[in-house]
């Protein structure tokens, strides 16, 4: 009766669901956190329809002039609104690494179950090819995907997925391995359900929490890669700005106009400030940690 | 002595697979690099009539199946021949070396920084947790990952040049010239390199330290009486090492790929650059060599990393199962 | 020397502060004869451990009792300053944890652990003989060995070691057997009971095992609900217990009653206190409990220590009306189901 009791507690602890837990726990900083990268992502998704996008184009405004009522973060050397461009900025590079990073979600889910169910040859041949993307340096890595498939969006998008998918798998890996050998898994096998049936029904949603707080990470990894490569003038192409384009095309006006340059670092930074500290505090609600503190 | 031999094998096995997946990283960038429309012939002399290129082919062996060329080229490499830059038609390797010492500079002082700064501060940071000196650990190391080192690196570039300082951004001094005005110049990137490591450092070491604080044997050192600097120095460090041991090899690849960054910020001649150049420059050889000797340098890193890592805990030799 | 080797006075002790304040101590009376073996018993969250901890006043910096008075070897632990404190701990007061992997540091050798179990480290000799009194048989094998080479009992074996040669004067057994398998469970349980007749060391074993209490301990202290709920000689107690909660806890252990079987058969959950229990804290789940005893009410008013006989005492309003109505109630029959 005692473990009934224990067991109706805990089922109860499980119903308030993670979110509830998660803004329960949530400091001041987190919370703000939250905010801020809801409204770059509202403005993201919705930039193509607001009104700024018209000042995006050519000598909408005088060259350079400094920030105003009229142009927030001022113009750039064409005369273009430096904040309509960061918040086209925003769309591109959180869609980017969001695009790269879900795929890297799924298919690293996939690769890291099979790992963990059927272990043996498939386990260390996953394991061994794991090893050689993770042998590459993050960015090194974008160089060679740059080199192969040309300058472009495309590249930023494929390098973001090699580069965070071994990391997906080792985590998914990790959990799924935890799942595998208990009781209702193997009661699902002895009862005849088919493997995809037992992975996807049984372990995915077991593992599923770690994957999406690993991808809150991966994200903010997602997002410095493709500056990176934007920046290097290797990502996305002109007279698309992703905020890494926007530093390039820029930092030769740094000094008459800094503005050009440091509204759109400083969004940048910020953005992904806010996906860490997200992210932090997501893995805090899967991993609480207790240190006891003694004289 | 039944550990040390243990330990000799797990030196062995990480020796064997570091070797393997160097091997695989020069496999895949191969057939990665074949994956790009053209032959060498058509890189090499664009204006070549098709009889020309053929004989090109064949005289650099590039009609020769795909296979036998892999198996040549790997051959070639471990003797040391990385080939022929398409743009100086000079060995690649010549290349690589002459900036060598540009980029190994900024990445070694960027170390010395994340070593003597990093980690320090997040042993602090991690000993004194729930005080406002581990709340501020924990905000700067967020904050160091997550500034874009070259969103920094043009700041500097910017705020230097209207401020010196005495510290020069952009532009380079080889040590050859005097040590002093080498540092003025190599600080201002050498630190735009180390931030991100710096953070990631911080917060390994805070978070390690935390962690051991609430293992049992703390708690039992604590029982025995031991002032709290005894129980650092014998328990405390030692076994908070573990995770940063591991991190430094991360940090290691942070840097590498940081310098590609760095160096464009700064408009410094290093290896990084020369990278971005030559993808840009379609010099393939010199991408592919540079790609490999950094992943190699990478991987070797994470290999020496492991061997302290199973030196500093006894329990990962006997533990090893592949 | 007292003969007393601690004395707790209505010991209340609360961890956290506010709203999550938890009171792991209600108020505990309870005294330790020198040189005798002491078992305490409870469910998880008794607060059995926190006893112990608190007699090496192990607590997170800036607990304090909200009241009461706790004495460790005729010293008031929480007047002592830290080195004071620490001197105690080194010298006097020796712990033996559950996990005793885990109690060692798994980055150092057994040899190197034993000499710096103490402030000033001990040469090689001393560190052979201690390892040697606590029955290895190859203590230069083991002093040379990493802790995850050696079986659970060997690596309790190096901790009570370590806890030996400190010379203490008082042993707290924290679960000290109960991740051990059942045959070495008993060898250590052994080596606890010799070493500390020999050298005349107080012993206390906490545990949820009735069965190592009963074979091994002087005396026994039930613990409930943050407080001691019955204190006798453990014969005499195993033989009739006289409050209901002694007499649940033995009744549902009784018949199944084997080494390392677990206290978790009384129906219901044991309290988590956020302040001081209104009446008995047993109530709820106590057969007995009712609501007028001779002007008491078990659920609104706190029962006070009432003695049995001469070392013999315990927290219940009416355990006499319960001894005289209910002849051998309790003792399992009526309530073997549970």
């Amino acid at each position: 009766m005692a473990e009934t009791d224990i067991a109706q507690a805990k089922k109860a602890g499980r119903r308030k669901g993670a979110l509830s837990v998660f803004f329960a726990r949530a400091g001041i900083g987190t919370m703000i956190a939250v905010a801020l990268l809801a409204i770059m992502v509202i403005v993201g998704l919705a930039e193509p329809y607001l009104p700024t996008t018209a000042a995006k184009a050519v000598a909408s405004g005088p060259r350079r002039a400094p920030p105003s009522t009229e142009f927030i973060f001022g113009t750039d050397n064409l005369g273009r609104s430096v904040f309509a461009r960061i918040l086209e900025g925003i769309r591109l590079t959180f869609l980017l690494s969001a695009v790269a990073v879900f795929l890297a979600g799924v298919v690293g889910s996939i690769i890291g179950m099979a790992a963990a169910w059927y272990r043996g040859v498939v386990d260390t041949l996953i394991a061994r090819l794991a090893d050689i993307l993770f042998a590459f340096p993050s960015m090194i890595f974008g160089l060679i995907v740059a080199a192969i498939l040309g300058p472009g969006t495309l590249s930023a998008i494929v390098a973001i997925f090699f580069i965070v998918l071994p990391t997906m798998v080792r985590v998914v890996r990790g959990a799924a391995l935890g799942i595998v050998g208990r009781d209702f898994v193997v009661a699902a096998t002895i009862s005849g359900a088919s493997t995809f049936r037992i992975l996807f029904v049984h372990v995915l949603p077991n593992v599923a929490s770690v994957t999406v707080v690993q991808m809150a990470y991966l994200m903010s990894i997602g997002m410095i890669i493709e500056s990176g490569l934007s920046f290097l003038g290797l990502g996305v192409q002109p007279p698309l700005s992703s905020l890494g384009v926007l530093l390039r095309e820029n930092s030769a006006f740094m000094n008459i106009a800094p503005w050009v340059v440091l509204a759109p670092g400083a969004v940048l930074t910020l953005a992904i400030l806010c996906v860490n500290y997200v992210g932090d505090a997501a893995r805090s609600i899967i991993e609480p940690s207790q240190p006891r503190p003694l004289e | 002595m039944k550990h040390l031999a243990s330990y000799m094998l797990y030196i062995a096995a990480r020796l064997g697979l570091a070797a393997i997946t160097v091997f695989g990283v020069a496999s895949l960038v191969f057939f990665g690099m074949r994956l790009i429309p053209g032959t060498y012939a058509d890189l090499f002399f664009p204006l070549a009539t098709e009889a020309e290129r053929a004989e090109i082919n064949a005289q650099y062996g590039l009609d020769a199946p795909v296979f036998v060329q892999y198996v040549k080229w790997i051959g070639a490499m471990l003797q040391g021949d990385f080939g022929t830059s398409i743009v100086t038609r000079g060995p690649v390797i010549d290349e690589v070396v002459a900036r060598l010492p540009l980029t190994l500079e900024l990445a070694s002082l960027a170390l010395i920084m994340i070593a003597f700064v990093g980690f320090p501060l997040g042993v602090v940071s991690g000993m004194f947790h729930g005080s406002a000196v581990s709340q501020t650990g924990r905000h700067a190391s967020t904050l160091l990952m997550s500034i874009p080192n070259f969103v920094l690196g043009t700041v500097f570039l910017y705020l230097f040049s209207v401020y010196s300082l005495g510290l020069k951004a952009g532009g380079w001094s080889p040590m050859s010239d005097g040590l002093l005005e080498n540092l003025r110049h190599a600080l201002l990137p050498s630190f735009t390199l180390s931030i991100t490591g710096l953070g990631l450092v911080l917060a390994t070491a805070r978070s390690s330290v935390l962690g051991v604080m609430g293992q049992d044997h703390i708690l039992a050192a604590v029982s025995r009486g031991l002032e709290p600097r005894a129980i650092f120095t014998r328990h405390i460090f030692r076994n908070s090492l573990i995770p940063v041991v591991t991190i430094f090899a991360i940090v290691a690849g942070y840097l590498l790929g940081g310098t590609v960054l760095v160096e464009t910020v700064f408009s410094l001649d290093g290896v990084g650059r020369l990278l971005v150049n030559s993808i840009i420059r379609r010099d393939y050889p010199v991408v592919q060599t540079g790609v490999i000797l950094t992943a190699a340098f990478f991987v070797l890193m994470n290999t020496i990393a492991d061997i302290l890592y199973g030196f500093i805990d006894p329990r990962v030799a006997d533990r090893q199962d592949g | 020397m007292s003969e007393y080797s601690a004395r707790i006075d209505d010991l209340v002790l609360e961890f956290g502060n506010g709203a999550n304040a938890v009171r792991a101590l209600d108020g505990v009376t309870l005294d330790v004869a020198a040189g005798s073996i002491l078992g305490i018993v409870g469910e998880s969250g008794s607060g059995k451990s926190t006893v112990g901890f608190a007699m090496g006043r192990l607590v997170p910096q800036g607990v304090f009792p909200k009241s009461g008075r706790l004495e460790v070897l005729g010293k008031q632990v929480w007047e002592l300053d830290i080195n004071e404190m620490r001197r105690m701990r080194t010298q006097d007061v020796r712990y033996v944890f559950q996990d005793p992997i885990a109690t060692l540091d798994p980055t150092k050798p057994i040899g190197w652990q034993v000499a710096n179990s103490l402030e000033t480290p001990l040469g090689e000799a001393e560190v052979l003989s201690a390892l040697a009194d606590v029955g290895m048989p190859q203590p230069a094998r083991v002093a040379a060995s990493w802790p995850h080479e050696l079986s659970g009992g060997m690596a309790q074996r190096v901790v009570i070691a370590m806890a030996l040669v400190g010379r203490p004067k008082l042993i707290i057994a924290d679960e000290a057997t109960s991740a051990l398998d059942a045959s070495v469970r008993t060898r250590i349980l052994e080596l606890m009971r010799e070493q500390s007749r020999k050298r005349g060391i107080t012993l206390l074993i906490l545990s949820h095992d009735l069965w190592a209490v009963r074979m091994f301990c002087d005396n026994i202290a039930v613990m409930y609900g943050g407080r001691v709920v019955e204190h006798g000689p453990a014969a005499r107690v195993f033989a009739a217990p006289a409050h209901p909660y002694t007499r649940a806890l033995l009744a549902a252990t009784a018949g199944h009653e084997k080494p390392g079987e677990k206290l978790n058969t009384i129906p219901g959950i044991p309290p988590l206190l956020r302040g001081a229990s209104p009446g008995c804290a047993f109530a709820p789940r106590c057969e007995f409990a009712r609501e007028d005893v001779a002007g008491k009410q078990c659920s609104a008013d706190r029962p006070v220590l009432d003695d049995k006989e001469p070392g013999w005492n315990l927290l219940c309003h009416h355990w006499r009306s319960l001894s005289v109505v209910n002849g051998k109630k309790g003792m399992g029959e009526d309530h073997g189901a549970a």
